[in-house]
């Protein structure tokens, strides 16, 4: 398995290189460090040299341990270009940094990817590089929750790590007032959960069910219980077309408030993980 | 080719291994792209409306010609260039170029010419497109009032730095929409000044003109000009209409056809643009003659903006719209012209000529983000404070920069002309290309460098100031070409090593 990852010589970049690096020590799988040279001064030798040297020096700071792997690539814009090495390069999990509200460049991958992206949380370069211990399928009860779960399990079995379900729950949504009305809609919620990952888990797996709430969605995801070794897996938006990935709304102000990883799975595709592209 | 030996060993040999085959275009910019950068920076909307009434002023009729012998100086250095870009790309051009033919001290004087002409000349394209903004405004709203807002120094100088700070976002960020605004605003350009002058030709049909005048021959025949100082008035004149082409030689180093295709360019822009000049001045004479009459071109009332005083005349209603390709045309040369000086700056950092700083790149968008910040302040500072101390200073520097930029073009001539001395015995084609072209041109450019100094000392150049007894031209001419000798050894004292050769050696072509 190839991961690439969109590398900037900024913060956002050595975040994208942090979480690419942890996710290829858990997945053992190879690094591929691309950089997307964009606009007219990208002729220049000048320029070329120093986006090289730039990949050299995150080459050199990959841990020893990890196959890695750097290239240049040209493009008119840096998403289009992410795709087009990932496409080349037959990676299976692209890894960007999610600096300044997203970013333009994650924005736009997001939207379009045809493998799964993981964005990594501002400071993620800074933060303890623990492994990574966990994986967390964020659910809703709606079609194509099955894949998140399975990609989900996937995910935790070839890292080795605890696998949950989390389901969140925005109050005011449903314009719920009391703690107690809030409680109840909880526990129900959460017992609908339950039935629900019973009827869809592959034999075997009996994973924790975890069902956040708050006045709004980001209320719920800052209530949840993180861990420094999580990784969130989240499904695509029904607005992807088949076999592509689509951030949704909920994902979307979910990965606003995360201070751990998030990977966005496409829609409709059986998650492998392995080196040809997941097919539909 | 030599050009490996005159980099510094920066890089390792794996990025040749990255670059996918198909990244190497794409980095690039194609014939096309670089053409419209070279008409985008020369702006010929704007640069014909204020040089075409003092041109005729100088030779009468014989405006085309004037045009035609200055093209001519042009084109013989572009193919010098064409040459020296096939043999060393490189974004630092002229710089480079004349520190590879004749050392590090001519050539970082043709990398300050270069740098303070187009530095000095971005105040004024921001501080025409804020006349023509406000102009424009007047023209389309029928308040005439509004064109004298550009006249209050303080919202004069708020909008230019307006300007200056978009065209500066805008370079830094070298956003996606640079090319297809570039592409956009030249094309709106050049359409209307084709319907333009093919109106004046209507009315000059239909016997509709101002003062119709019968194209004729002689207007194409540069001898029939009265004295050999309006020929060289004329001369001068030229040097500006047509500078601007040479941006498209920093255009690509690395990439497929970097070898042919920025000369190509460089040569072609000359080329339509000696053609647009030639279809306008015709059609102009032919419309409104060359009198001091009302609307001739004579009259020097007029002859600060030709094309909007004839507008309502050949356009009718539609007049604005070339006040709008005027605007667009300096607005789009403000934000291409930032591009030259850039490029030069990343180059001599590169190279060590001057502070490592001017090498940075921007992580996120790859461009030469200190020097066009740099470029910038220093542009904004001098619009600023000069057009607060003076107006005459102002306009009178930006008249002196054709010094510069007879000088920058000279030498670059002269080192083609060096460089390829062992070769250019090989072929007829090198003859002609590398010592015939470049060499009749650099030696017009020095004569012109030297008359332009000479007439300038005359206080009654320019605006007619005078300092010590000197003209003012002159004498802001000799403060910018000396603040660069001092800056020169300034960089000497703190950088010896490129001024010993060691980061870019003298060579010729063998």
């Amino acid at each position: 398995m190839k991961i690439l990852v969109g590398y900037t010589h900024t913060s956002g970049g050595a975040d994208a290189l942090r979480l690419g690096t942890r996710l290829a020590q858990a997945l053992d799988a190879a690094l591929e460090i691309t950089m997307v040279v964009t606009g007219d001064a990208g002729g220049l030798r000048h320029v070329r040299t120093t986006a090289a040297g730039w990949l050299d020096e995150a080459k050199a700071s990959v841990p020893s341990g990890v196959a890695v792997e750097t290239s240049l690539e040209f493009a008119d814009s840096a998403a289009s270009g992410i795709l087009a090495a990932s496409r080349r390069l037959g990676t299976t999990l692209i890894v960007v940094g999610g600096r300044e509200r997203l970013g333009t460049v994650a924005n736009a991958l997001l939207h379009a990817s045809r493998v799964p992206v993981a964005v990594a949380p501002p400071g993620h370069a800074d933060a303890d590089p623990v492994p990574l211990r966990r994986v967390t399928a964020a659910v809703g009860l709606r079609e194509g929750a099955e894949d998140v779960m399975r990609a989900g399990v996937l995910a935790a079995s070839r890292i080795g790590a605890e696998f949950r379900v989390m389901s969140l729950v925005s109050l005011d949504a449903r314009q719920i007032g009391s703690a107690a009305e809030a409680e109840a809609l909880a526990a129900a919620h959460a017992d609908r959960v339950r039935a629900f990952v019973a009827q869809v888990a592959p034999d075997g797996v009996q994973p924790a069910v975890d069902v956040p709430t708050g006045r709004r969605i980001e209320d719920a995801v800052r209530h949840a219980d993180w861990d420094p070794g999580d990784l969130v897996v989240v499904g695509s938006s029904r607005l992807a077309s088949r076999g592509r990935i689509f951030l949704g709304s909920t994902a979307g102000k979910m990965l606003r408030e995360l201070t751990v990883p998030l990977v966005i799975v496409p829609r409709d595709t059986e998650p492998t993980f392995d080196d040809e592209e997941s097919t539909p | 080719m030599s050009d490996a030996t005159a980099h510094k060993p920066t890089g390792t040999d794996e990025q040749a291994g990255g670059i996918s085959k198909k990244g190497l275009s794409a980095g690039s910019v194609g014939l096309i792209g670089a053409i419209v950068i070279g008409i985008s920076c020369i702006a010929p909307a704007y640069t014909f409306t204020a040089a075409i009434g003092p041109t005729a002023s100088a030779v009468g009729l014989q405006v085309p010609a004037i045009i035609l012998v200055g093209f001519i100086p042009m084109l013989l250095v572009a193919f010098g260039y064409r040459e020296l870009n096939r043999s060393m790309p490189d974004s630092g051009t002229s710089f480079t170029w004349a520190t590879r033919a004749f050392g590090p001290w001519i050539g970082w004087l043709g990398g300050w010419g270069l740098i303070a002409a187009t530095i000095l000349v971005l105040s004024n394209l921001a501080g025409v497109a804020v006349d023509f903004l406000y102009l424009l405004i007047a023209q389309i709203t029928g308040n005439a009032g509004i064109a004298d807002l550009a006249g209050n120094p303080f919202i004069n100088v708020v909008t230019c730095l307006a300007f200056m700070a978009a065209a500066t976002a805008i370079s830094y960020r070298d956003m996606q929409t640079t090319q297809r605004l570039q592409y956009l605003l030249v094309g709106f350009q050049i359409l209307v000044l084709v319907v333009f002058a093919v109106a004046a030709f209507v009315h000059v049909a239909n016997g509709t003109g101002f003062d119709p005048t019968p194209i004729a021959l002689e207007w194409f025949n540069p001898f029939a000009v009265d004295s050999f100082s309006a020929v060289a008035a004329g001369l001068s004149l030229s040097i500006f209409i047509f500078w601007g082409w040479d941006v498209t030689l920093t255009m690509n180093e690395e990439t497929e056809g970097s070898a042919t295709t920025p000369g190509r360019a460089a040569t072609l822009t000359v080329l339509i643009i000696v053609g647009l000049y030639l279809l306008l001045s015709v059609a102009l004479i032919s419309f409104a003659g060359v009198g001091t009459g009302e609307y001739g071109l004579g009259n020097e009332s007029i002859q600060e903006n030709v094309f909007f005083h004839l507008s309502h005349l050949v356009l009718g209603p539609f007049a604005w719209l070339v006040s709008l390709a005027v605007l667009s045309s300096s607005a789009a040369s403000l934000q291409s012209t930032f591009v030259s000086p850039a490029r030069t700056l990343l180059a001599m950092g590169h190279y060590g000529a001057i502070s490592p700083k001017f090498a940075r790149v921007s992580p996120r968008f790859f461009t030469p983000g200190y020097a066009t910040i740099v470029s910038a302040v220093v542009a904004s500072a001098f619009y600023a404070v000069m057009r607060f101390v003076s107006e005459n200073v102002l306009w009178d520097t930006i008249t002196a920069l054709g010094m510069m930029i007879c000088l920058y073009y000279g030498i670059t001539a002269f080192a083609s002309v060096w460089y390829f001395r062992r070769t250019f015995t090989r072929s007829l084609r090198n003859f002609v290309f590398q010592l015939l072209c470049p060499g009749i041109g650099g030696v017009i450019l020095m004569v012109l460098f030297f008359t332009t100094i000479i007439d300038s000392m005359d206080p009654a150049y320019g605006s007619g100031s005078s300092l010590f007894g000197l003209g003012l031209v002159f004498v802001l001419g000799m403060v910018v070409l000396g603040v660069g000798v001092v800056l020169m050894i300034v960089q000497y004292a703190r950088r010896p090593a490129f001024f010993r050769g060691e980061t870019l050696a003298v060579a010729a072509e063998d």
